[in-house]
């Protein structure tokens, strides 16, 4: 009957601890992403609000899912050859960050800004790369605001810019990242 | 005794359990479960590259505010010859100009030099395909547009100018490459030549593309003519070419048995047969402008 008891109280905590490892999981469905090609002929401008992130609190893991076709462009052909053109969607139709905050604390929830460097895979258009990142967190009312600019290189992806808009396009792409979590 | 050993191989039974679903969560666990609930609907863009697959309507629209120019070419017969250059010498022009209102509705007025002819239309995106969440096989554009001949010409009545084009444009993408469209049209002739001659044209156009890289299709059209009058001397029309794009451009390259680029002519009144080489070359090549 002792063992059972013991089994039972073992039980208990690994239940408790299972419920507190989903609560630490903040999600977010309408993560704010956009980018920017700068040239000095024009500046293109896209942004998709329709990106999800998950935040395990208790290790710093992050992950990001951006639909390609959440991508809205001012223009409707540049959304068109965007999609056809040079991220292919129907082949490749999400991309992808898994990763870590690698200078993670559990101090992070103390309400104030603090700079964070995540790093992991990011996928786009099918073709992985290892990746490094930096920007701000915060804890505050029960949300985390996680805000990031990086860029990424068009080659590296292998999405092929012709020479013919070479002066429109830039190969070297602005990320802007804004999202706010909630307790999953 | 017993009763412990059980309860306790029970216990440890659930326990590992647990402890399996409590291990360590990585990143890559992060996402599951994501993608399904998030699933939304996507319209089915760029079935077509242009408003045209050759000469026949495409499923496509300019969409909101952007002004789309067409300058189109139709040469001579191949079959003329050298002299010629092959039909090269003559050439045939119609300048169009659409505008689309909103992302459904697009307005166009359109001069050719064949018979200087004025068009006028309007054309409307009526259903959208689309994937995702709620699927949808097959666009369907209407089209409509007045023709008016343009030649000097000592007839009482304006109308006996005029003729008309009603179109449903039914389009599928099939996959990233193959698009095909289904295009049953009424042509309405005010006048026509002689008594035995039809008014009302039945045509059912078929229309598709391949593309071979992401820049480049091939494309062709065949108009296939349900109706004709007893001394009918039309063909039907059938043209094949290719697709280039080039960012803000469309370059279209073609050959066809239609020399006129409106729709009374290349649909009711193609005259030329390929089999005796009454091949035209032509070219559209469309602009936007926002």
């Amino acid at each position: 009957m002792k063992f059972a008891k013991i089994t039972q109280i073992i039980l208990g905590i690994v239940m408790t601890s299972n419920l507190d490892v989903s609560a630490q999981q903040y999600i977010s469905r309408n993560v704010n992403v956009s980018f920017l090609s700068e040239t000095l002929i024009e500046n293109i401008i896209a942004e998709n609000n329709q990106s999800s992130s998950v935040l395990d609190m208790s290790n710093g893991s992050i992950a990001f899912q951006v639909p390609i076709r959440a991508f809205h462009f001012d223009r409707a052909l540049m959304e068109e050859h965007f999609n056809e053109n040079y991220m292919e969607t129907e082949s490749f139709p999400n991309s992808t960050f898994r990763g870590n905050i690698k200078n993670w604390t559990d101090d992070f929830a103390n309400g104030e800004t603090h700079d964070i460097i995540a790093s992991g895979i990011l996928t786009i258009h099918g073709v992985e790369n290892e990746v490094s990142a930096l920007g701000t967190i915060l804890f505050e009312e029960s949300s985390w605001t996680l805000n990031s600019v990086f860029h990424v290189d068009a080659e590296d992806y292998d999405i092929k810019i012709p020479k013919i808009v070479r002066d429109n396009i830039a190969s070297f792409i602005e990320i802007t990242i804004h999202a706010s979590l909630s307790p999953r | 005794m017993k009763t412990i050993s059980f309860y306790s191989k029970l216990y440890l039974a659930v326990f590992i359990a647990l402890f399996l679903t409590t291990s360590p969560i990585n990143a890559q666990d992060l996402l599951d479960g994501l993608s399904d609930d998030q699933e939304q609907v996507y319209q089915v863009a760029a079935t077509f590259k242009d408003t045209r697959i050759v000469n026949l309507q495409s499923n496509e629209t300019p969409g909101k505010g952007v002004l789309h120019f067409v300058i189109a070419h139709r040469f001579g017969r191949l079959s003329d010859g050298a002299y010629e250059l092959w039909g090269l010498d003559n050439a045939s022009m119609r300048m169009g100009l659409t505008y689309g209102l909103n992302d459904r509705v697009s307005f166009g007025v359109a001069r050719s030099t064949f018979e200087k002819t004025f068009e006028a239309s309007v054309k409307a995106r009526v259903l959208h395909q689309t994937q995702g969440a709620r699927e949808f096989p097959f666009s369907l554009t209407w089209y409509s547009g007045v023709m008016c001949y343009g030649k000097k010409w000592e007839l009482p009545e304006f109308s006996s100018r005029l003729s008309y084009v009603h179109q449903a444009i039914i389009a599928r993408k099939f996959s990233r490459n193959l698009s095909l469209a289904l295009v049953p049209s009424l042509i309405h002739r005010n006048l026509v030549s002689t008594s035995s001659d039809i008014h009302d044209q039945l045509v059912l156009g078929f229309g598709g593309r391949y593309k071979l890289s992401s820049r480049i299709s091939i494309n062709g059209e065949y108009n296939y003519r349900l109706n004709k009058s007893i001394d009918d001397i039309y063909e039907n029309g059938l043209s094949i070419g290719f697709d280039i794009e080039t960012g803000g451009h469309v370059f279209q390259l073609h050959l066809t048995n239609s020399r006129g680029m409106f729709e009374r002519s290349f649909l009711s009144e193609t005259s030329g047969t390929w089999l005796a080489g009454d091949i035209y070359f032509g070219f559209n090549i469309s602009r936007v402008f926002n």
